[in-house]
């Protein structure tokens, strides 16, 4: 019996070692992983005195980044620039390589290179702050401002920035497959119920719960625009403002209240019914400081039909999503004359 | 529910569980119910043909058995197995082969000039028809041969049809071999176990790994509306390959199932393009459905007692007839022609064939094209589209290694395992008693990987569409 017990451990670990040793010749063949060290998207990230930012020439899976850490071919001197801030939904999450929004607008512009300067993560007072270097390393004539509002919703929350965190301890490559198999394999019902749950119990350490988003960080997401706006016109760029689009829509369907509760994971302190009012306010306060700085303005979050045929989840767009949402800008840039200077004179509001 | 859902990785050790902790009767009763409700999964629907047409061969079978007791001559029975053939082809026939027929009518009528309003029946068909339909009418026909005894138990005949593991694509079980299984104790042995983890293992890694990653090459370039030949060639290989190992993962993972309860399944396939001529694929190819084709077709036709060109009518007939078992539509019937054709050349020639001055390899190179060829008829959706790939191979190529990367890349694994199995004589190679039990987890381990983290996009079994 021990002695059968014995082999049955023996065998157990061989067949968990012979699993991981797969999962890492598999990663090194497909996408040229590191054999020894860890293998998940921290691989993207490098630390400076703002934060974490792409790593130049980082490669992630489908996600491969240039020498300046973007997400993006190398910068064609020969081509005027329009230069895309942002955070995931920018950067590209589900689309399949070549079919986020700003590698289809590039498509349907021509003569103009389209820099993909999102990356997942970032919010939007990061974006503002690493600005002025964007400006100067890519000098673009037009600037796409797609922020993403909700991350103000943890700015008060979030711990100060100290420099780059430890490197992370080794994990085992296999963990994150079953996570995601397992993730995979559960009924809807019970994941979102264990959402709940977790949402629930992280929630109280968050203060009160919110019905919108609050003032005094509507206020400081108007501050961080207009200061991005003013920026860009300084160094001779025309900023283009976009307002944010999701699933949703005006209400949530009842159908898609656990694709809700995904998002709220992230933001414990909003209630369920706040998202779409906050996403309104937020993009309220886009359109008006629009109409004040005379900035052009493509209103997604009017214009992107809902649902998941254009949303992969509650914000990142399905390519069909990306497509037509880099159509919505083509449209407002569609006057420009790529091969003039400047190229669009007058951008229309 | 199908062997690759996640229900199924549910149902079955809950089935395991329940049967190894049972006697044997009950063991028999427990299979039923399951294997019902493994094939009501489907459409609970299906079960009333499955049922009327089992009933009614049992019954048949029970009266005939009956007869031969008595000592009544062999033209007494021929009624109880006229019903027993026609209840079950007109069950096939209506299910499978209405609508093919009446659309068929309707176009020739109109072509003719004749108003004719199309009507079809549009009713689903139930999962494995083609099977079980075999399965039973062999049942009964054995029994009117006196070839076996009818059993008088309903439940284990029941059970020989219904078995879960075989129900839906086979391997078609011979009652003479399952039927006895069924109703005596089994025996459950370590070996039995391993040999069958083995085969649901590799089953799947066949599967799931290679046919499914196939799959969507296979449809991309035999949804070309202009292919050239290499684009032709390319998606013929992809669906050879595919075909393969869908319907032998398939079998496998039957079969392997079937060992762990103590069953043993018929093999399936051996090796089948490793074949060097027609006769030698079809010795290896569904072996259970060629097989039951000589047995129940082409021998009772005169099999190759007259003249040549009596062989040569049957063994076309037979192979007309099996290509139409596989579906209602001409590209069936032409792939049976085909095969047809390529059996009769065979052995109009065979001398030459037998004699022909290339090694082995070779010979088996040269036939895998041909093989090739016929999955083209196989799986192309119209006679237009078997005609343009045709042509194709005619007209200037445009090699594009980037298509027969991904082939080699998915084949290569099969290969060399084939290769094994080939060159030992033995298909159960991880079985071998010489293999340590730790490289034989390590191979598990490996294939389970593939399997779970780089298998294609979930597939239907080809063959359920039979």
């Amino acid at each position: 019996m021990t002695k059968l017990l014995l082999k049955s451990i023996l065998w157990s670990l061989l067949a968990a070692v012979t699993l991981e040793v797969c999962a890492r010749f598999d990663d090194w063949i497909t996408y040229g992983a590191p054999l020894l060290e860890n293998y998940d998207n921290g691989t993207l990230n490098a630390f400076d005195a703002i934060g974490n930012r792409g790593k130049p020439h980082a490669r992630y899976l489908k996600w491969q980044l240039n020498s300046l850490g973007f997400r993006n071919p190398e910068l064609d001197p020969s081509r005027p620039k329009l230069l895309c801030i942002g955070s995931s939904e920018t950067f590209g999450q589900f689309e399949p390589d070549g079919f986020e929004w700003p590698r289809q607008l590039e498509r349907q512009l021509t003569g103009v290179q389209v820099v993909n300067a999102g990356f997942a993560g970032e919010t939007f007072p990061t974006s503002v702050k690493r600005l002025p270097e964007h400006l100067a390393q890519v000098k673009p004539v037009v600037v796409v401002l797609y922020p993403s509002v909700a991350h103000y919703l943890s700015i008060p929350f979030m711990a100060h920035y100290h420099g780059p965190p430890p490197p992370p301890a080794p994990r085992p490559r296999m963990q994150a497959r079953f996570e995601t198999a397992i993730k995979q394999i559960l009924p809807e019902a019970l994941t979102t119920r264990l959402k709940q749950r977790q949402i629930e119990r992280e929630a109280p350490a968050y203060g009160p719960l919110l019905d919108d988003m609050p003032p005094e960080l509507v206020q400081r997401f108007e501050e961080d625009l207009r200061a991005a706006v003013h920026l860009i016109r300084q160094n001779g760029a025309a900023p283009v403002l976009v307002t944010h689009a999701n699933r949703f829509g005006k209400s949530v369907l009842p159908a898609e209240r656990p694709m809700l509760i995904s998002w709220r994971k992230f933001y414990p302190n909003l209630r369920e019914d706040g998202f779409v009012r906050m996403e309104q306010t937020m993009n309220q306060v886009t359109i008006r400081l629009a109409l004040e700085e005379k900035v052009t303005l493509v209103d997604a979050a009017r214009d992107m039909p809902t649902g998941p045929r254009y949303f992969a989840d509650y914000v990142h767009f399905t390519s069909e999503g990306a497509a037509l949402f880099s159509k919505f800008i083509a449209q407002a840039l569609a006057h420009c004359n790529w091969t003039q200077s400047p190229p669009c004179p007058r951008l229309p509001l | 529910m199908s062997f690759n859902s996640l229900e199924f990785l549910i149902f079955l050790p809950v089935v395991l569980l329940a049967y190894y902790n049972l006697p044997h009767k009950a063991q028999n009763r427990f299979l039923l119910v399951a294997s019902c409700y493994f094939y009501g999964s489907w459409d609970w629907r299906f079960l009333f043909p499955l049922l009327i047409s089992t009933s009614i061969d049992y019954y048949c079978a029970v009266r005939m058995e009956r007869q031969i007791l008595a000592g009544e001559p062999a033209q007494n029975r021929k009624p109880w197995l006229t019903l027993s053939v026609v209840t079950n082809l007109a069950l096939l026939g209506f299910f499978k082969y209405f609508d093919f027929f009446s659309s068929n009518l309707h176009t020739l009528l109109s072509s003719l000039g004749i108003p004719v309003e199309l009507w079809t029946l549009q009713v689903i068909l139930p999962v494995g028809i083609s099977f079980y339909t075999f399965q039973a009418l062999s049942y009964t026909i054995d029994v009117y041969r006196g070839q076996i005894h009818a059993t008088d138990s309903f439940f284990d005949f029941l059970l020989c049809v219904l078995y879960f593991p075989h129900l839906v694509a086979g391997p078609i079980q011979r009652a003479h071999s399952l039927l006895p299984q069924v109703t005596q104790p089994r025996t459950i042995t370590s070996e039995g176990v391993v040999a069958g983890i083995h085969l649901i293992f590799w089953g799947f890694f066949k599967k799931v790994f290679i046919a499914d990653n196939l799959a969507p090459l296979a449809n991309q370039l035999f949804s070309l509306p202009d292919p050239n030949g290499w684009q032709s060639l390319m998606g013929v290989y992809a669906f050879a390959i595919q075909i393969y190992c869908d319907f032998s993962g398939y079998t496998d993972v039957a079969r392997g199932l079937a060992k762990i309860m103590g069953f043993e399944f018929m093999l399936n396939f051996n090796l089948p393009y490793f074949a060097t001529n027609p006769s030698d694929f079809w010795n290896r190819w569904h072996i259970s459905l060629s097989s039951w084709l000589r047995d129940y077709l082409y021998i009772p036709l005169g099999g190759n007692r007259g003249n040549e060109a009596s062989t040569y009518r049957n063994l076309m007939l037979t192979m007309v007839i099996g290509g139409f078992w596989h579906g209602a539509a001409w590209n069936f019937l032409l792939w049976g022609f085909y095969h047809g054709s390529l059996l009769i050349l065979h052995r109009r020639f065979r001398s030459a064939f037998d004699n022909f001055p290339l090694p082995r390899p070779l010979l088996i190179l040269v036939f895998f094209q041909f093989t090739c060829y016929g999955w083209l008829l196989f799986r192309a959706t119209s006679l237009q589209q078997v005609a343009g790939m045709t042509a194709s191979f005619f007209h200037p190529w445009h090699v594009d290694w980037s298509l027969a990367a991904p082939i080699a890349a998915y084949t290569l694994p099969l290969l060399v395992i084939e290769l094994i199995q080939y060159n030992s004589g033995r298909l159960d190679f991880l079985s071998f008693r010489w293999i340590p039990a730790e490289l034989r987890v390590v191979a598990y381990a490996t294939m389970a990987y593939f399997v779970v983290f780089r298998g294609g996009a979930p597939q239907s079994f080809i063959y359920f569409q039979f």
